[in-house]
């Protein structure tokens, strides 16, 4: 078992980095991008102010850099890191490739071989120019080779420019995503608050569809066919036919006090003032709200894993196994609740994984649908705002979701079924 | 060569007995009612949605005006000056019904039902956020479109979506799954490595980005949809190639020599038919539902395609109006419960399950 | 004469197969005696292992059920079909009684439907008011459309008679199956189910079980091993931690990560012995003479190492090895009816041997332990058995002691049967003779004697007459107008087995 689980690991390595792959490139060669859509931005903002793009419109660099300075250009796609190939962006990236960081521009006057510059905290250097390359001197004339310097394109006067920075390896390895566009915050930091919504949502919906759905296939196989099988098959075919974001839309209409009934809030994940309620109106204030939402969360999986195990608990039943065991005179209860059952749960632990893949990481229509401020709606506003950061972060952490639950998934169905364990 | 031809016989004979199989299980699928009936409804209703400009339309059938004919219906945009109507831009029939009702010798034939699914507050005589009534059953949305006609208009949109997505994602699906079953080995096992990465990425969130980028049509957004779409139908048919390959049949086919795609096609596919037809609703349901969700999103159908997403996202930053948000998303469900009740019943009539008890 | 054990008359079991019934067994009558060893045989299909799995009720229902009969064991009767006859008697449903489930279940949902849009329509508004016409909606629905007068009766019998078969099953009647790859729960082990079979245990002994086993096991392991599984798992919790911690490497972090890690396995352990010594001392007594018992079960079968073996899984065993498992379990409580339907089939022809005898140790155990065996194979009924029952079409053709079937058969079919034996001394008739044509489906069975469509000899009146098995001389009892026209033509009144 343990082999088992060690290649099942060690494949999880390859995945992650072809699926990291596939979307990075996906997005960076994607038009409309970030870049795209700042450059378009700024020249929106310079038409507003009435100043045209004709200042500098003798010098377009590349395709959609209508209207800049070529300096202006490249800054941005510095920022945006466009300014490397792909390869090298994906391995910076990923934390493997040192990112520059607290880069500086140095501009050398016509002629001039020398500059000085200000490195912050008062910090003062000189950089020299020389036949092999650039080189930098503290105030009292000793080297500094805290930098690092390389040469950009000349200005438009032909006078020469050069960047100073700092390299550093950072990046998802090293748990660092970056930095989001539209935040200003480490992405890490923005989502910390948003996916502890979403565990929360998630958590409790993974519970109590469990909780529910477990009982109720049994109860619905045991009865097959009597009314209560019928009428809740209607229940779980309603189910089946309205996706969750759509009911909680409903349930919204009907129950959050637009048109019908006011029974609960519109939306939001607690009330603006939780802070100052005591702890009783804080626990049934998170309840309120949460009731709506929660419904529409586990009505998905809710339809599947009783249908899963109903069908499952039948198809066991009519195993020569049960036969055997009520062969040996065991009573009904037994055989149902020890043989039965523990084979029929081998299909539901191989659906954990899907199951918390699915609901922590899958709910942008649900949390769109009722305004709560979770890890699928960042997501979501992220690509609207071309915020990269934050989409790349969000994929990743959907994929390691997935892949950890498949190995959640592995142990589940390893822990039932030996067959899986002596494999 | 002779030898070919038994080999090709024993393949029509297995074809036979796979539909004579097919004959019984349509029986069996005719005998239980709810889905039969489910069946019926759905194919009839999906059968006159192709007509619904005949039925729901703000242009008129047949136009009688000074002794000449018209039928904007098919001739599309007629000027409302032609009619000798004051009105900028096409002409407005209903109110043309009206005045002419007057004249002698001029008249107009309208749809049954007689409002279209684009006209907007521009056009003379619509209103924004009318209550359901007698005229506009659904009540009117925020731009004045009836609300009935864009759900109808919708159906047939959101149903031939579905279904051409799904037997798109089929032959991706049905093919690769054929051949990582038939080839195994190597093939096997690089593309089992491809779709494990291709489906850890989160489906609806790639969809979300491309079609950002790429401002998608009807096509193009089914051509997306597929791209992930395709994978549930591999493992099935993985498993059932992989099954199927190991009996005589495939192995008397191969020894005499016949092409990979003869024996993949003509031999095996008929007999690994059911995972397929049984599969068919379900993934009809999941195009639906996808692409409703991406309508909802935004992301969907570019405006003003008459979505049901996208009448339920407009209808939900308008609560009060409650028919903008229950009359889409009760279509959706009536739609998707039919599926659900035929595919409950093809299911059952293919690989009916036996409930045995014992005590 | 031997002593009676079992009696069975007039015994159906019917199926319900896509809507249609399917007599799998129709008016079976036989007796057991104690001590012998009696054989069945009929082709596949007519209904052998239907009606030995109906005498326990091990028939499932749905789809089958043992509609009528009589089944008398050591003088109790413990089925009786008139008392079921007379509840269903019983009107099914309140009302409607026409109507099937399907039809049913529509007609009460557009009942509620209607009542749900009659309640909108009227004007009553308010929650409360909603509930309570909810509730008595569904009220309603279920008196009108699901209340059944005959439920009660129905479950009150099959409760009294299930809970009887069950003390019957295992200690006095063990079944050893035609399938031995899956007769055995693959989720436990071999020693939980043999154990099973001598004491059933409850949940909570099944977990105190657990404990006691892992305790030993940790007990037992080498404090090497004890140090590696540490070593890793704290390496493993190292790894995890610091790339939660995003890679910071702080020693102290280190340090407390690795202590956590390696702690985990020893405390879990630990934890484990603590466990086990409060469970208390009769409990350990008990587990390991049921242990010990399970061991010499699985030896008397001839399953080598049985200690190790008991901690395997199902999927561990070969078939053959299974089959001697699914015995050992037949064995444990010493029945005094052992059934085995087809034991050897599935096996191969050298274990076939080994396993026919291992059934006949539970002579050894059981002076009048009776055994029945069901088998294709005419050959085995003749080394084994002493009495043997043929049956075809659901229905018993023919009863004799093994050396009078042989010597003298009288029913057509059972001399084709006899016939489709290869016999070296009859060298020169080279070819065998097969029963021809197919047996018939269990959906339509003829209408007169079951083997009609096959028969070479048939009369007339075989086609629409079914004949009564009548007793021929005492102990041989036949069911073909052939014979019994001959008996009547000898001056002798048949009589019936059936009517007895
Ligand atoms: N669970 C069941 N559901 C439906 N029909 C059944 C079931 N079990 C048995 N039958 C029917 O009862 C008939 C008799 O079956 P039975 O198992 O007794 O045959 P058999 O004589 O034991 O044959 P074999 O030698 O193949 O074991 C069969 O025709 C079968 O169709
Ligand atoms: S009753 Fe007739 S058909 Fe049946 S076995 Fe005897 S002779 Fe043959
Ligand atoms: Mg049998």
């Amino acid at each position: 078992m343990a082999t088992y689980f060690l290649r099942r690991l060690l494949l999880l390595i390859p995945t992650f980095f072809g699926a990291t792959i596939l979307v990075f490139i996906i997005l960076q060669l994607a038009p409309g991008g970030p870049l795209e859509q700042t450059i378009r931005q700024i020249q929106m903002g310079g038409m507003t102010q009435g100043e045209g793009g004709s200042a500098g419109a003798g010098d377009m660099t590349s395709g959609g850099g209508a209207g800049l300075p070529a300096e202006a250009m490249e800054e941005l796609k510095r920022f945006y890191g466009f300014d490397k190939p792909i390869i090298q962006r994906y391995l910076i990236w990923l934390g493997v490739w040192p990112r520059e960081h607290d880069s500086r521009n140095l501009e050398f006057g016509p002629g001039e071989n020398e500059v000085e510059k200000n490195m912050g905290r008062g910090q003062w250097v000189t950089v020299k120019k020389t036949a092999d390359g650039y080189v930098m001197y503290n105030d009292d004339g000793s080297i500094n080779s805290d930098w690092l310097i390389r040469p950009l394109d000349p200005a438009e006067d032909g006078a020469a420019r050069a960047l100073v920075y700092k390299t550093k390896l950072s990046g998802i390895l090293t748990g660092d995503l970056g930095t989001s566009y539209t935040y200003m915050q480490p992405v890490l930091d923005v989502m910390k608050p948003r996916f502890k919504i979403s565990i929360f949502f998630g958590i409790s919906g993974f519970l109590i569809s469990y909780i529910v759905c477990i009982p109720l296939g049994i109860a619905k196989a045991l009865r097959h066919g009597s009314p209560f099988d019928l009428f809740s098959s209607v229940i779980v075919f309603i189910a089946y036919s309205i996706p969750g974001w759509a009911l909680g839309a409903v349930l919204l209409l009907l129950l959050g006090g637009g048109s019908f009934w006011d029974v609960f809030p519109l939306g939001g994940f607690r009330s603006e003032n939780w802070e100052y309620l005591s702890l009783w109106g804080k626990v049934m204030d998170q309840l309120y709200h949460a009731v709506l939402p929660m419904i529409a969360w586990t009505i998905g999986s809710f339809a599947t894993l009783t249908v899963l195990m109903k069908n499952s608990i039948i198809e066991n039943m009519s195993q020569d196994y049960i036969r055997t065991a009520f062969s040996k005179g065991l009573t009904e209860k037994r055989v149902i609740w020890i043989h039965a059952l523990r084979n029929s749960v081998i299909p539901i632990a191989s659906y954990i994984g899907n199951v918390i893949g699915v609901l922590l990481a899958g709910s942008y229509l649900i949390e769109l649908v009722f305004n709560i401020d979770g890890f699928g709606k960042l997501g979501y506003q992220a690509v609207l705002d071309r915020d990269y950061p934050i989409v790349m972060g969000f994929l990743v952490i959907a994929v390691l979701l997935r892949l950890i639950g498949n190995i959640l998934s592995d142990i589940a169905l390893a822990t039932v079924d030996p067959r899986i364990r002596f494999k | 060569m002779e030898n070919t031809a038994t080999v090709d016989q024993a393949a029509t004979a297995q074809q036979q007995i796979s539909l004579s199989v097919l004959k019984k299980r349509w029986l069996k699928f005719k005998s239980i009612k709810r889905g039969y009936y489910a069946f019926i409804i759905l194919i009839t209703a999906y059968i006159i949605s192709f007509f619904l400009p005949l039925l729901i339309n703000n242009r008129a059938l047949v136009v009688k005006y000074e002794g000449d004919i018209w039928f904007p219906v098919f001739q599309g945009y007629i000027a409302g000056s032609t009619f000798g109507e004051d009105v900028p831009g096409e002409a407005n029939y209903r109110e043309l019904k009206e005045k002419f009702r007057s004249e002698n010798g001029n008249w107009v034939i309208m749809p049954p039902y007689p409002y279209g699914p684009f006209e907007d507050v521009t056009t003379a005589g619509n209103k924004m956020y009318e209550e359901p009534s007698g005229v506009h059953w659904f009540g009117t949305d925020n731009t004045g479109r009836d609300v009935f006609s864009r759900l109808m208009y919708g159906f047939n949109i959101s149903l031939s979506f579905a279904i051409l997505f799904t037997i798109a994602s089929y032959l991706i699906g049905v093919s690769i799954g054929a051949m990582m079953g038939y080839f195994g080995g190597k093939f096997d096992l690089i593309t089992q490595r491809f779709i494990e990465i291709w489906a850890t990425l989160p489906f609806l969130f790639v969809m979300i980005i491309i079609s950002s980028i790429v401002r998608p049509n009807f096509f193009l957004l089914i051509v997306i949809l597929t791209l992930f779409g395709w994978i549930g139908m591999t493992y099935y048919m993985r498993a059932e190639f992989y099954r199927e390959k190991t009996k005589d049949y495939v192995a008397a086919a191969i020894s005499m020599g016949q092409s990979h795609k003869k024996i993949i096609f003509k031999h095996i596919l008929p007999n690994s038919l059911v995972p397929i037809i049984t599969y068919f609703p379900f993934a009809v349901i999941g195009g639906i539902g996808s692409l409703v969700g991406l309508d909802f999103l935004g992301f969907g159908l570019p405006p003003p395609t008459p979505s049901w997403g996208q009448m339920v996202s407009v209808g939900l930053q308008n609560m009060v109006k409650w028919w903008m948000v229950l009359a889409p998303l009760g279509a959706l469900f009536t739609t998707l419960l039919l599926i659900v009740f035929i595919g409950e019943a093809i299911r059952e009539a293919f690989d009916p399950r036996v409930y045995s008890r014992l005590r | 004469m031997r002593e009676k054990l079992f009696e069975i008359k007039g015994l159906k079991t019917y199926f319900n197969i896509g809507g249609q019934t399917a007599k799998a067994v129709d008016g079976v009558d036989f007796d057991i005696y104690k001590g012998e060893i009696l054989g069945v045989v009929g082709e596949s299909g007519s209904g052998k292992s239907v009606s030995l799995l109906s005498l326990i009720q091990l028939i499932p229902n749905p789809p089958g059920e043992v509609t009528d009969g009589e089944i008398t064991f050591n003088g109790e009767n413990i089925f009786n079909g008139d008392e079921l006859k007379r509840i269903k008697a019983v009107p099914q449903y309140r009302f409607f009684n026409k109507l099937d489930v399907s039809k049913r279940t529509g007609i009460a949902f557009l009942f509620m439907l209607a009542w749900f849009i009659l309640h909108l329509m009227l004007p009553i508004p308010g929650f409360i008011p909603f509930l309570i016409s909810m509730i008595l909606m569904t009220g309603m629905t279920w008196y009108l459309f699901f209340n059944s007068p005959r439920k009660r009766h129905e479950r009150t019998f099959r409760e009294k008679m299930y809970t009887r078969m069950r003390q019957i099953r295992g200690s006095e009647i063990a079944m050893i199956f035609q399938e031995p790859m899956t007769s055995l729960n693959p989720v436990y082990t071999i020693g939980m189910q043999i154990v099973e079979a001598i004491k059933p245990k409850s949940f909570g002994e099944m977990v105190k079980d657990r404990i006691i086993d892992l305790a030993a096991s940790f007990r037992n392991t080498r404090w090497v091993n004890k140090v590696r599984t540490s070593a890793i798992v704290a390496v493993l919790f190292m790894f995890f931690g610091q790339l939660g911690a995003g890679w910071s490497f702080q020693i102290t972090q280190l340090i407390s990560q690795a202590i956590w890690g390696a702690a985990l396995p020893l405390v879990l352990g630990y934890l484990m012995v603590g466990l086990d010594k409060l469970i208390s001392e009769d409990y350990h007594e008990e587990y390991v003479d049921l242990q010990r018992q399970g061991i010499k079960l699985l030896d008397q079968v001839g399953i080598p190492s049985p200690e190790t073996r008991l901690k395997d899984y199902p999927h561990q065993f070969s078939g053959g090895m299974r089959q001697r498992v699914m015995i050992a379990m037949a064995l444990a409580k010493k029945p005094s009816l052992l059934i085995a339907d087809e034991p050897t089939t599935a096996l191969d022809v050298t274990i076939q041997a080994q396993i026919l005898e291992l059934m006949k140790d539970i002579k050894d155990q059981r002076e009048d332990a009776a055994i029945v065996l069901i088998t294709h194979d005419l050959a085995v009924i003749a080394e084994t058995c002493e009495r043997v029952i043929v049956m075809y079409g659901g229905k018993i053709q023919e009863v004799a002691e093994v050396k009078e079937l042989f010597d003298n058969p009288l029913h057509p079919y059972t001399k084709g049967l006899l016939g489709s034996i290869p016999r070296p001394e009859l060298q020169k008739k080279a070819r065998l003779e097969a029963i021809r044509g197919m047996v018939p489906n269990i959906l339509n069975l003829p209408e007169g004697c079951k083997f009609c469509t096959r028969c070479d000899v048939k009369i007339d009146k075989c086609d629409t007459v079914d004949p009564d098995l009548v007793e021929v001389t005492p102990g041989h009892s036949v069911r073909c107008h052939l014979v019994i026209d001959e008996m009547v033509a000898e001056q002798k009144s048949p009589v019936s087995v059936d009517d007895q």
